[in-house]
């Protein structure tokens, strides 16, 4: 099958509103290696609570992480998850890596769940760890260091991450704007592509944004 | 072939459910045993009929045997479980993730590809 038009969607073009490509691996790579590495850190957490190491490196607050680690609070939480909680952060974690990974480099138009599913993951999940390590070191009483490193990165991915998740929201309004077929944007979000997406698609590329970054990678 | 790296973790994990008894040592406890048994053996089935291009949407089906081997996992034992329970909660959670990843994911959906600039041979 053919394309209707003459031109084809490069997949490197740039997503408007933005004159930047945000579903490009080198906005993407950094992405999972954070999240990677946030995942190691809350692993090493882990095996402290499983009582498989003797201790906790912490530079800073001392005991603080062993305590925040052995605390109470922490237990009823494993008690409830049936994992250690550092281990269950290590899969939150592990979920950011992998979503960052897939997908093609248009992937905030040709698969919007997906990158829906990766916003949904990040950012309103990373504000509650962001909170949940804070309300835990103040119910307990000490504070850990690498839980409050672990809730940095996870601020720092909520900001790499919006604008691909933007780019997918104005994708979808202009479909339904130009369109307003229920069907057709269920069928555009989860991936289906059609002539009628293509002609938005291609529409999307006239948008002055978009226009600026073509011309400033050429 | 590099795109379906989430279905060889998924083999792979599967391959571990197969092996965790004697791994992590509750060969004895056999309820532990039969369900890793069980969801090792349906998953490592799904993901290689999921490999068949005509059946890649086989893979979802990974999904009701994570939910399924997680439930049993997490109600089965007072929670934090012994070693092999915790075990499974976790293969359970990865599979459950890499339900979302689809093969080839790095392309794009072959509905799209037709309307595609192709840059790579």
């Amino acid at each position: 099958m053919e394309a209707p038009g003459r031109r084809r969607l490069a997949m490197e073009a740039p997503a408007p509103p933005f004159d930047r490509n945000p579903s490009s691996w080198r906005q993407r790579v950094p992405i999972a290696a954070l999240a990677l590495g946030a995942t190691g850190i809350s692993v090493y957490m882990g095996l402290y609570q499983w009582g498989l190491t003797d201790s906790v490196w912490d530079p800073v607050f001392g005991s603080g992480t062993e305590t925040v680690l052995t605390s109470r609070e922490s237990e009823i939480m494993g008690g409830v998850i049936g994992v250690p909680d550092a281990i269950f952060g290590a899969w939150a974690y592990l979920t950011e890596a992998v979503l960052s990974l897939a997908g093609s480099t248009r992937r905030w138009q040709f698969r919007p769940w997906l990158v829906l599913l990766f916003g949904l993951d990040v950012i309103p999940l990373g504000l509650v760890s962001v909170a949940l390590v804070i309300v835990q070191g103040a119910s307990v009483g000490a504070w850990c260091f690498l839980c409050l490193v672990t809730a940095l990165i996870s601020l720092v991915l909520i900001v790499f991450v919006y604008d691909e998740v933007w780019a997918s929201i104005r994708f979808l309004r202009g479909v339904w704007a130009r369109e307003r077929d229920a069907s057709l944007l269920w069928d555009v979000f989860i991936g289906r592509g059609s002539p009628r997406a293509y002609a938005v698609a291609l529409e999307m590329e006239r948008w002055p944004e978009a226009r600026r970054g073509t011309e400033r990678e050429a | 072939m590099i795109g379906a790296w989430p279905r060889l973790i998924e083999l792979l994990l599967a391959a571990w459910l197969l092996l965790a008894a004697e791994a992590l040592g509750h060969t004895g406890q056999s309820p532990l045993v039969m369900a890793d048994r069980i969801a090792g053996l349906a998953t490592l089935s799904i993901v290689l009929l999921s490999l068949v291009p005509r059946l890649r949407l086989v893979r979802i089906g990974t999904l009701p045997v994570a939910l399924g081997l997680g439930v049993w996992a997490w109600t089965a034992f007072p929670r934090p479980g012994p070693a092999g329970a915790q075990n499974q909660l976790l293969v359970a959670l990865v599979l459950a993730l890499l339900v979302f990843v689809p093969t080839e994911s790095d392309e794009p959906p072959p509905d799209w590809r037709p309307y595609v600039e192709r840059t790579r041979t």
